[in-house]
């Protein structure tokens, strides 16, 4: 218990001292009596007790030592003291915690997204054991599993649970206005899996399966909260959706979502003991999602393997479609943020240099600050101070610095990621749960520790050098030279790193840039679209969903103000795909089970012409190509390579399954999935020449492009009373111009942009603000020596020339390195690219000259001070 | 320090400080002298050493310290022995008496 006690008697100090204080004096009173006693006057017998007991000061220091931390006294001493000593030089401590704070700061922000995102596990059971199913056949590559493979596929697993979802739109009315929500299917098993409980009521389940009952609904606690008020009564109420009635069994909790909370509820999805020749889709329909649970202690290659065993003996079974099926798995983690790792391992690689940079130019300014001070190190070390103590002395005021700098961080992390949270894009997953949350802090506050530790304890050292015990009295010009090599290292690696940053944000910015003005294929200039659901309950048929759109389409394109009109079923860059099989006529592919596989949509005569995709050759659509014309299709020049290759595909037969179609023309490639992702084989049917089956099934989500000069409120509200003229129940949805698509498309990669080049840009100011203080360092220090050689005839120019060069030769070595580092470290970028090589000659010497001319003009104001040095006065001081 | 007295061998100053409050309770003028006594002036303690001993040893829970009034009707700090304190001497006792034991028996061999 010694240390308690110590511990309590640091606290007292006050009581202690006067204790020892009374205890010595005590001794020195019965001494001296004792002595008078002996025959001594009482005035000698008070010296000699005195003497007797010896150095009071240290006799009493060596008594308090004994009872308590000494060293943690003159810790509280020396911040006191730091404290003291800041204050009275604002200047260099607000310098000194701005620049910490914008590092720390940033730091803080950066590491909260990337904790957030990528390192906080997903808020599911057992995460470990969940993955995402993925088929694959031939040259389709990844894709989402067909229904009736699912069907198979979850009777004859048994190493692993798995559930299927398919997202899907549903229009809710009869509370308030129509409104559209987004949703998934889901198969029995999905709640289970992820171990998701309800806030309220119940999930279903495979029973609910088993039974039939399909009509039901879970709510997300968002949902629940905005349209339906938080009904605490909800359970067991009934709603109306895509005008079916739905039973509401559950309301899940607050933090619940799966791939983000746009989907908003949760129905059951019918493929469990469904008659497969009833789904009106065929083994080559690939839009299940399906998520999967390994069962506890079976490894991720036993799962493999018995996917492996049974896709063989599905391709036994369905030699026609499913010959090369395979099922491979991806980690659910990796899924949901695999996609954003790279850019934020990058930024969080970034903002660390920026930590770096912030760091040594407050050790920069340390180190000018301490030397400064060297009177009082040399009078303290005449007093006896040891090195030891003067370097803790030291030490414990940058901490002191580095304390106030984190709490500013800290302060200024909040508002960068309350600005995330604004104008941060949605599609950066779990953007939302980011926060300040208590692992996130802690790192923050160790590494500001390490930081202040390493960073202080360099000038603290180099401040004391030479002064302990005999080197009392070693040149000042020693220490000094020393202390400039140390500050012109700092600037020459601040240069270089600067250097690095500002490389990887040009190329990135390139890329953006590239992006942006890549062909996409149409035109988004002056167009807006629109989506519209033809729901099942009042468009039951065929015949009843082709007068609908018949007259949909007129009434729109009756206005003057429309220039065009067209639809298709799955509109670029709006997540909206459908692939399908085709059979190619005189195209044979590699191997006979390779089916040619590409993206299908349905389009309406004018699409092309309403979207700008130009036609390479043959015709466009025309209204004649409808239910009672021949068969036809348009291709894109993608499918003309990979299927036509050599021939002339104008008047070439490709089939869906149904009759043979002919192809009329062949249109420019669009960049449907993504700016940076080439375009896929695609085909354009007619929409009114899409099969009964798959226009009832697949066809109902209707995207609308028009063309117009009208501005954007006007055209919408003129689309909207076209369209409630026609029909009031039909919802008009996600209506905006085309470019907000595109922009929308690029907001992940434009606003990784912008940090990297917001951490760059600071960088550089840190760097340049380091040679400013080092020139101007070196200036105040030779003035003297100025003023003797302007004394002596130097000219003005000569002087301003000499500091310039000073300058210039550590802008010139950290740049070297900082190319040479910089061109090893581009490769590993290489991946958020596009279409820029990461030794991109141009982006490279663009960074390096920007970086130079900012260092050489902060190198400018110190040479012009050293020009204006007064020689006169410069002497006599 | 007086002349001829033997300067005392590092850590003999703790044993003869418990050994002296073995008797009862003292202040530290009282040990000091006690100890000059005990040693019929043989053994003299450097002043400035024992206090800072004393406070040692109390830190670490082999002493008490209490404020009492002494003989000459003043506030004095009176140390005693704590257990640990009893049991501390007696080891360091047999620790002396084999180290004595040992040095003696080197010094008439030799």
């Amino acid at each position: 218990m010694s240390w308690m006690r110590r511990l309590l008697n640091t606290l007292r100090r006050r009581t202690l001292d006067r204790e020892i204080e009374d205890e010595l004096r005590f001794h020195v009173e019965s001494r001296a009596a004792d002595l008078q006693r002996g025959g001594m006057s009482a005035l000698d017998a008070q010296r000699e007790a005195r003497r007797l007991l010896g150095n009071d000061v240290s006799l009493r220091d060596r008594t308090r030592e004994a009872d308590n931390w000494v060293w943690l006294e003159t810790a509280f001493q020396d911040v006191r003291y730091a404290a003291r000593t800041l204050w009275r030089a604002p200047v260099f401590a607000i310098a000194a915690t701005l620049t910490l704070a914008i590092g720390i700061g940033a730091n803080t922000a950066m590491f909260a997204v990337v904790y957030g995102v990528l390192i906080r596990p997903l808020p599911y059971a057992d995460v470990d054991r969940l993955y995402a199913l993925f088929q694959t056949s031939g040259r389709a590559g990844r894709t989402r599993v067909t229904p009736l493979d699912f069907v198979d596929l979850q009777a004859q697993v048994h190493s692993m649970r798995i559930a299927g979802l398919v997202g899907n739109g549903f229009t809710f009315t009869g509370q308030g206005d129509a409104e559209l929500a987004i949703g998934h299917l889901v198969s029995g098993e999905f709640f289970d899996l992820l171990g998701a409980k309800p806030a309220l009521g119940r999930t279903f389940g495979p029973a609910d399966e088993a039974a039939g009952t399909n009509d039901l609904i879970v709510l997300s606690h968002r949902f629940w909260q905005r349209r339906f008020g938080g009904d605490p009564d909800i359970v067991g109420r009934t709603v109306t959706a895509n005008s079916r009635s739905f039973t509401v069994v559950g309301v899940m909790k607050p933090d619940f979502s799966y791939q983000g909370a746009r989907y908003q509820f949760w129905m059951p999805l019918p493929l469990r003991g469904a008659n497969p020749d009833k789904l009106p889709i065929n083994r080559n329909s690939r839009f299940v999602q399906v998520v999967a649970k390994l069962n506890a202690g079976v490894s991720r290659d036993a799962a493999a393997a018995e996917l492996q065993s049974v896709a063989a003996s599905l391709a036994q079974a369905y030699p026609a479609t499913d010959r090369n099926i395979s099922f491979v798995l991806s980690s659910l983690t990796e899924e949901t943020v695999g996609g954003v790792r790279d850019a934020l391992t990058l930024l969080g690689a970034a903002v660390l240099l920026l930590l770096l940079i912030a760091c040594s130019n407050v050790t920069s300014l340390l180190l000018a600050r301490f030397t400064k001070r060297r009177t009082e190190v040399l009078v303290r070390a005449a007093l006896g101070a040891s090195r030891g103590r003067l370097v803790r002395q030291f030490v414990i005021e940058t901490l002191v610095l580095y304390s106030v700098g984190t709490a500013a961080g800290i302060v200024l992390a909040i508002v960068l990621l309350n600005l995330l949270r604004t104008i941060g894009p949605v599609s950066i997953p779990r953007v939302t749960d980011v926060g300040l949350v208590m692992p996130v802090l802690a790192v923050t506050c160790v590494t500001s520790l390490v930081a202040a530790l390493v960073f202080g304890l360099l000038p603290a050292l180099q401040a004391t050098r030479g002064f302990s015990g005999s080197g009392m009295g070693t040149r000042t010009a020693t220490v000094d030279r020393a202390h400039q090599r140390l500050r012109a290292a700092i600037v020459v690696a601040q240069i270089a790193v600067a250097l690095c940053l500002l490389a990887g944000a040009s190329l990135v910015a390139r890329s953006l840039v590239n992006l942006q003005h890549v062909d996409k294929g149409f035109d988004p200039e002056g167009r807006v679209t629109f989506n519209v659901v033809l729901p099942a309950a009042r468009f039951p048929d065929a015949p009843a969903m082709h007068a609908f759109y018949a007259r949909l389409l007129d009434t729109i394109a009756a206005r003057p103000e429309f220039t065009s009109v067209g639809t298709t079923t799955a509109f670029p860059l709006s997540g909206q795909d459908l692939e399908n099989g085709f059979v190619v006529d005189g195209y044979a592919p590699p191997s006979p089970d390779q089916q040619p596989v590409a993206a299908l949509r349905g389009v309406s005569a004018d699409y092309t012409t309403a979207m700008g995709i130009p036609i390479r050759a043959g015709r466009a659509l025309t209204p004649a190509d409808d239910q009672r014309g021949a068969p036809v299709a348009l291709v894109n020049e993608t499918f003309v390579r990979r299927f036509f290759a050599g021939r002339n595909p104008i008047g070439g037969r490709i089939s869906v399954g149904g009759p043979w179609r002919t192809v009329v023309g062949v249109v420019g490639d669009v960049r449907h999935r993504a700016l940076a992702t080439d375009a896929r084989p695609e085909v354009l049917l007619p929409w009114v020449q899409l099969d009964d089956g798959f226009l009832t099934a697949w066809a109902r989500g209707i995207s609308f492009v028009v063309r117009s000069d009208l501005e954007l409120a006007a055209a919408a509200s003129l689309i909207r009373s076209q369209v409630r003229q026609l029909d009031a129940n039909t919802p008009i949805i996600e209506l905006q111009p085309v470019s907000a698509l595109v922009d929308e498309s690029v907001a992940e990669p434009r606003f990784r942009t912008f940090l990297l080049s917001s951490f760059a840009l600071t960088s550089v100011c840190l760097a340049a603000v380091g040679i400013f203080g080092v020139l101007s360092y070196v200036v105040s220090e030779r003035t003297r020596e100025i003023g003797i050689r302007m004394a002596l005839g130097a000219r003005q120019r000569t002087i301003f020339w000499d500091v310039l060069t000073a300058g210039g030769s550590l802008v010139a070595i950290g740049t070297v390195l900082g190319l040479a580092g910089g061109v090893a470290l581009m490769r590993w970028i290489r991946g958020l690219l596009f279409q820029v090589s990461p030794a991109d000659p141009a982006t490279l010497a663009g960074a390096t000259l920007g970086l130079a001319v900012i260092a050489l003009l902060a190198a400018l104001i110190p040479a012009r001070r050293a020009t204006r040095v007064n020689p006169v006065i410069a002497l006599r001081s | 320090m007086s002349k001829g007295s033997p300067s005392l061998p590092y850590g003999t100053l703790d044993l003869l400080v418990l050994r002296t409050l073995a008797g009862g309770a003292r202040h530290g003028y009282g040990i000091l002298l006690q100890i000059h006594d005990a040693s019929s002036n043989l053994l003299r303690i450097e002043e400035g050493s024992l206090y800072p001993a004393l406070h040692r040893l109390e830190t670490s829970g082999l002493l008490k310290a209490e404020w009492m009034i002494s003989d000459n009707n003043r506030r004095a700090k009176y140390y005693s022995l704590t257990a640990k304190g009893r049991r501390q001497l007696a080891e360091e006792e047999r620790n002396w008496a084999r180290v004595a034991e040992g040095v003696s028996r080197v010094l008439r061999f030799t």
